[in-house]
């Protein structure tokens, strides 16, 4: 154990001797600090209705055949108090025309929205309420149509939820995004952080922690490690695990740094977030074994970066390309079943949703074997963004972004398989340093 | 017991023989060197005694144990030749890191550490990180981590290799200081005048074979011999000394006359002086341990040459461990 600490903190003042993970840790603390100048404003409901109505005065305004239709929110009146997600509301939505002959040209458009069904589609774009009626008023001034709405309360699970503005640089809105804070957090955490941060970070720490073994292995050092009393393959081991201290110390410092302020920030404390600083070690841990064989094998720093870069970009593609693969043949064959179903036929057979298929079976299947074979950076990926989803974004917010689809890949198999993985490349170059001479 | 024990030992790479059978042993106590030409298989049979190169046939002890098991590395310290501490440590975290791998409790650590860079003068830039290190610092380093541990016997690599004179010769009262406190160590160096001045017995090593050994005295112990200058114009009686017994040989000016057992010089002075000769000078040549070096070597080729197929692989052949 004491050989075992011994060698972690040598590869801890490793990793420290340079000036990446420092530097890494700094545009962390500044990204931090951008996300500690975030906030958000509660788009009051009567607001997000008129915006609605402004974009399709915007789009009809030019429009002669109807003379300048447009649409006003008047009255509005919350008649139960409560935060905005839990309150009962009245109002009207007035469609004015200049004349009666142009509303009745209006309500010809296709898609047009001047019934109370069409409208009430609309709105709840903006608002989810969860009971909304409409009533057209009678003995509205010719060119006008006016239809009063009631609502009982909203479908929005809590103030998170609710559709509001993004503000930067403590105060600066963007008033053309709206989303709800559970949105905008999870944009911070998974695309933001996760895919970009986190792709930076790991290429940043292949080419840092790929110098680690062959440092080790070059002449002068090795003979100075083994005629210690430590074994060949304990030194490999330890010097693999030193390496992951490496991305330990920088995830945990970034992970739980950002997790902190977003907390702070939002009151969303989201552990599937926190869980991405084991879920990132082991994703570094998968790159590193890679780059560790290729250390063992060459020596040389350049091959174990370009030999790991190629191999995890190989992974992602493959990924890429059987996802792709599969959602294109995947929509073919819906396709294919809906026409025959529109045809009066109870479905489609499979010799027909073969025929159809854009791609042949033979591909999808040979990029299904070779993502089970490679190393499973790009199953944790998803896996992960599903985790930060998961503990982000509401119940609803999740569903309509098809978050509770099936992924085909699951976290106890993708662990098992990657460890597996592992283990077999770390014997693998154990094996090597073992029979190495010197 | 012991300490080093090598018999029959054998390496080879692919084609190249690196060792040759080397066979030798060595005592505790003593400073033992062995010396050889860049190439010649020093580097190997160290490397082989501490488990990092591994032997083609033979045997090799240490401390009476088979060689390069992780147990017998514990009383062992090293000093490779071509060693590259990591630039990231100082002199103080290194011997630390190196302390733990070894076993040692802090405290010892760090008592052992400030004595040891102590011993070596790096006491004041013990702080300081390697990469600011000069060679020769590196060197006393290296060698303050061969010892502060506590090791039994000691291996050094050419451990005067990049040390001004002066450091030299603290090396070598180090080297002393270790021995009297009761370790072995074993020198590598290619330095004869070194190897003459530090060591208690010395094998010479030639091509992966052991050509001599012995105490210093020993292998620089020969005939006397002796070199007369006559005055200006006064051939020497070549002829008439060699009647008496001597080997004589002219160099110029100069003659060598070489003294067999029990010999004396008198009576070739007696001679020279009752046929009139006036001397300029009479003058002892002592052999040293280069001389004795230099003539293994030679005979050494000559008797590699006439075997002709040992001579296949020249020196410079392939082998980087050295």
């Amino acid at each position: 154990m004491r050989t075992f600490l011994a060698i972690l903190k040598d590869s801890y003042k490793e990793a420290v001797s340079g000036w990446i993970l420092q530097a890494m840790m700094i545009i962390a603390g500044l990204f931090m600090l951008a996300v500690l100048s975030l906030s958000y404003r509660h788009l009051p409901p009567e607001e997000a209705i008129s915006r609605q109505y402004s974009v399709l005065n915007i789009v009809y305004q030019k429009n002669p055949d109807v003379g300048n239709p447009n649409f006003k929110v008047q009255n509005f009146v919350q008649t139960k108090a409560g935060p905005y997600w839990r309150g009962d509301y009245q109002f009207d939505v007035v469609l004015n025309c200049p004349d009666e002959a142009s509303l009745s040209k209006a309500k010809g458009i296709p898609g047009f929205p001047t019934t109370p069904a069409s409208q009430i589609r609309l709105m709840r774009q903006s608002v989810d309420f969860k009971e909304i009626t409409g009533t057209v008023a009678k003995n509205s001034p010719p060119g006008e149509l006016r239809i009063t709405y009631v609502t009982t309360d909203t479908n929005v699970e809590d103030g998170l939820s609710w559709p509001s503005f993004p503000t930067i640089l403590f105060g600066v809105e963007l008033d053309f995004m709206k989303l709800s804070p559970r949105s905008m957090v999870y944009r911070l955490e998974k695309n933001i952080f996760g895919d970009f941060g986190v792709l930076a970070g790991l290429i940043l720490s292949v080419i840092v922690t790929a110098g680690f073994i062959p440092n080790l292995l070059r002449k002068g050092s090795l003979d100075l490690y083994v005629s210690k009393p430590i074994g060949r393959v304990q030194l490999l081991l330890m010097k693999y695990f030193g390496g992951l201290v490496y991305v330990v110390l920088l995830s945990a410092f970034t992970v739980f740094g950002i997790w902190l302020v977003i907390g702070f920030k939002s009151g969303i404390w989201s552990a599937g977030f926190l869980l991405m600083i084991p879920m990132l070690t082991f994703y570094f841990s998968l790159l590193y074994a890679i780059s560790t064989l290729f250390a063992v094998l060459t020596r040389n720093n350049l091959v174990a970066i370009l030999g790991t870069s190629l191999i995890w970009g190989l992974v992602t593609l493959v990924g890429y390309g059987h996802e792709s693969v599969e959602g294109i043949n995947e929509d073919a064959k819906n396709q294919i079943i809906e026409a025959k179903k529109m045809q009066g036929e109870a479905g489609a057979s499979e010799d027909e949703i073969k025929a159809t298929q854009p791609i042949a079976s033979i591909w999808e299947n040979v990029l299904f074997g070779l993502r089970r074979a490679l190393p499973r950076t790009y199953d944790i990926d998803k896996l992960s963004g599903r985790m930060i989803a998961k503990s982000v974004l509401s119940e609803s917010e999740y569903k309509s972004r098809k978050f509770d689809t099936d992924l085909g890949v699951s976290w106890p198999e993708v662990i098992i398989v990657s460890l597996l993985q592992i283990a077999a490349m770390l014997g693998l170059a154990s094996w090597v340093m073992v029979k190495r001479d010197g | 017991m012991s300490v080093i024990e090598v018999k029959d030992l054998y390496k080879a790479y692919g084609d190249i023989e690196a060792l040759k059978g080397v066979s030798l042993k060595v005592e505790p106590g003593q400073i033992y060197g062995l010396l050889g030409q860049n190439g010649a298989g020093k580097s190997t049979m160290v490397k082989i005694l501490l488990g990092i190169v591994r032997k083609t046939s033979g045997g090799a002890f240490l401390l009476g144990y088979p060689a390069g098991t992780t147990e017998i590395r514990k009383k062992v310290g090293y000093l490779p030749e071509d060693h590259a501490f990591p630039g990231y440590h100082t002199g103080e975290s290194l011997l630390h890191f190196y302390g733990e791998l070894f076993g040692m409790s802090r405290p010892d650590r760090i008592k052992r550490i400030a004595e040891s860079l102590d011993i070596v003068g790096l006491s004041k830039r013990g702080s300081s990180k390697i990469k600011t290190y000069s060679k020769g610092m590196k060197q006393r380093l290296g060698i303050a981590q061969s010892f502060f541990h506590d090791p039994e016997v000691i291996f050094l690599d050419e451990p005067t290799d990049g040390v001004d004179p002066v450091g030299r010769k603290e090396i070598r009262e180090l080297l002393q200081t270790l021995k009297e406190e009761g370790r072995t160590i074993f020198v590598n160096s290619h330095l004869l005048a070194e190897i003459e001045l530090m060591c208690d017995r010395v094998a010479i090593m030639h091509k992966g074979e052991i050509v001599r050994t012995g105490t210093v005295g020993e292998l620089t112990a020969r005939t006397e011999r002796f070199s007369i200058t006559l005055a200006p114009g006064t051939p020497f009686p070549v002829s008439e000394v060699r009647a008496l017994g001597y080997t004589v040989e002219p160099d110029g000016d100069e003659t060598h006359v070489e003294l067999a057992k029990g010999q004396s010089i008198d009576p070739v002075l007696d001679y020279l002086a009752s046929k009139g000769l006036r001397l300029r000078n009479v003058s002892e040549s002592k052999q040293t341990l280069e001389d004795i070096f230099m003539s293994l070597v030679e005979t050494a080729e000559r008797g590699s040459t006439k075997r002709g197929v040992r001579v296949a692989r020249p020196l410079s052949h392939g082998r980087r461990s050295e």
